[in-house]
C-alpha cells in the first residue's frame, strides 16, 4: 500500500515536471537585448560608448556598465563581488556555521573504535 | 535542444526525492539530498540560456560584430547555492557519523526502535 | 605505532619510524611530492586570474579538497595533523571573513554604497586590475580553503583528540 502510494504520487510529480519542461522550453530568452541590443564587439572596443537609457533589465545594464565601472574582464565574478557582494557575505556566514557544526561534532574527546568492530546493519 | 535539459534537471530532482523516501540507510538518504540539489541547480543555469550565444567574458581576441552573451547574472546565483549544497551534505555527514557511534547501526527502521 | 583507520584495507600501509615519526613507505611518499607542486601551482593559477578569465574565489578554493586527500594518502595520519593543524586553520577562516568585511565597508568609509569599487582600477585587462573586486576574491578563497581543509580533516578522524590512544 505504502509503495504504491509513493510510486502514485511520484508519478504525478513527474508527469507534471515533464509538461512544465516541454511549457518552458518555448519562453523566450530572458536576456535578449531586444529593447536596447547590446553591440558587445562595439562595448570592448570602447567601453565609454554606454547608454543605459533603453536598457532591458538587469542583465542588460550589468553587461553594458561592466567594463566601464569595473576594469575587469569577466561579468560573472564582477556580478558576485561587486554588484551582488551581500549575496556572497551570507554565503560565507553558512560556510563558517556549517565548519563550526562539523567542529563541534567530530572534534573533541571521544573514545577512539577499536578496529574488530562488527558494523550491524550495512 | 534547451528541452533536455529542463528534462533531465527534473528528472534529478524526482530521483533524489524517490531515494529521500524510500531508502533505508542513512547515507543513502544523504546521497539522495545531493542530488537533488545538483538537479535544482542544473535548471537554474539553464534557465539564462539564449541559443547561439556565448559566455559573458570579453575576451580579447574572441568578439565578432555578431556575438551576444547569455544570461549572466543566474550563473552567479548557481555558485553561492553550489557552496550552499556542498555545506548541508558536510553537516549531514557528520550527524550520521554520531549517529552511527551513538546507536551501533544505520538502519532507520532499528533507530526508530531503539530510541537512544 | 598501528595507526587508526577504523579497519580500512584501502588506507593500511606498511609504516616504519624514522627520527621519532612514523613515515610511509618510499613510493606512496615520492608519488606524493611529485604532484603535489603541480596541483598546489594550478590551484593559485586559477584564484589569481579570476576577473580575467573564468575561475574565482570559489572554484580554486574547492580545488584544496584533492591537495588535502593527496597529503593524506601519501603521508599518513600524524603527518598530515602536524603540516594542517586543522585548529589553526578553522580560527583562520574567521579571520579571512573579517577581511572581506572590511574590505566590503572601504564603500562606506569612501561615501558610497557598501561593496563599491572605489579602490585602485588597474588598466583593463591587466592582472591587477579590478578595485576591490580582486581582494574579495582572495578573501573568499582563502575562507573557502581553511574550511575545505576542516571539513576533510575531520571527516578522515584527525581531530579526534583522545587519550585512549592505544591499548583500547
Amino acid at each position: 500500500m505504502k509503495a504504491f502510494l509513493t510510486w502514485v504520487c511520484l508519478g504525478i510529480l513527474a508527469v507534471a515536471f515533464a509538461v512544465s519542461a516541454i511549457t518552458m522550453s518555448h519562453f523566450e530568452p530572458t536576456y535578449a537585448g531586444e529593447d536596447a541590443p547590446v553591440s558587445v564587439y562595439e562595448l570592448q572596443q570602447d567601453p565609454a560608448s554606454y547608454d543605459d537609457s533603453r536598457t532591458d533589465g538587469a542583465a542588460g545594464a550589468i553587461v553594458q556598465q561592466n567594463l566601464e565601472k569595473t576594469h575587469a574582464l569577466n561579468d560573472v565574478t564582477s556580478i558576485v563581488f561587486d554588484f551582488r557582494g551581500y549575496d556572497t557575505m551570507g554565503e560565507s556566514f553558512v560556510l563558517i556555521t556549517a565548519v563550526t557544526g562539523v567542529v563541534v561534532l567530530l572534534g573533541g574527546k571521544r573514545e577512539k573504535k577499536e578496529e574488530a568492530k562488527d558494523h550491524a546493519g550495512e | 535542444m534547451i528541452t533536455f535539459n529542463y528534462m533531465v534537471s527534473f528528472f534529478l530532482i524526482v530521483l533524489g526525492l524517490y531515494c529521500i523516501i524510500t531508502k533505508y540507510n542513512l547515507v543513502k538518504t544523504v546521497i539522495g539530498m545531493s542530488v537533488m540539489d545538483y538537479g535544482v541547480n542544473l535548471l537554474i543555469i539553464s534557465i539564462g540560456f539564449h541559443p547561439g550565444g556565448t559566455a559573458p567574458i570579453f575576451t580579447p581576441g574572441e568578439l565578432n560584430p555578431t556575438s551576444f552573451f547569455v544570461d549572466p547574472i543566474p550563473q552567479a546565483l548557481t555558485l553561492t547555492s553550489i557552496v550552499i549544497g556542498a555545506c548541508v551534505t558536510a553537516m549531514s555527514l557528520a550527524l550520521v557519523i554520531r549517529i552511527e557511534e551513538s546507536y551501533g547501526t544505520l538502519d532507520t527502521r532499528e533507530i526508530r526502535r531503539l530510541r537512544g | 605505532m598501528q595507526e587508526n583507520n577504523h579497519g580500512d584495507p584501502m588506507l593500511e600501509s606498511p609504516e616504519i619510524t624514522r627520527n621519532g615519526r612514523t613515515v610511509k613507505n618510499v613510493i606512496q611518499r615520492c608519488g606524493c611530492d611529485k604532484v603535489l607542486p603541480l596541483a598546489l601551482v594550478y590551484v593559485a593559477y586559477i584564484i589569481l586570474h579570476g576577473h580575467l578569465s573564468p575561475g574565482g574565489g570559489f572554484q580554486g578554493g574547492i580545488l584544496m579538497v584533492a591537495v588535502v586527500l593527496l597529503v593524506y594518502l601519501g603521508h599518513g595520519h600524524e603527518e598530515s595533523r602536524r603540516l594542517f593543524l586543522p585548529e589553526v586553520m578553522h580560527h583562520a577562516e574567521g579571520a579571512a571573513l573579517i577581511f572581506y568585511i572590511l574590505i566590503a565597508m572601504v564603500g562606506v568609509l569612501g561615501g558610497s554604497v557598501v561593496c563599491a569599487n572605489i579602490l585602485g582600477l588597474g588598466g583593463i585587462g591587466a592582472l591587477f586590475s579590478g578595485g576591490t573586486i580582486f581582494w574579495m576574491g582572495q578573501a573568499v578563497a582563502f575562507d573557502v580553503m581553511t574550511a575545505s581543509i576542516v571539513l576533510v580533516l575531520g571527516m578522515l578522524g584527525v581531530l579526534l583528540v583522545s587519550d585512549a590512544h592505544s591499548g583500547k
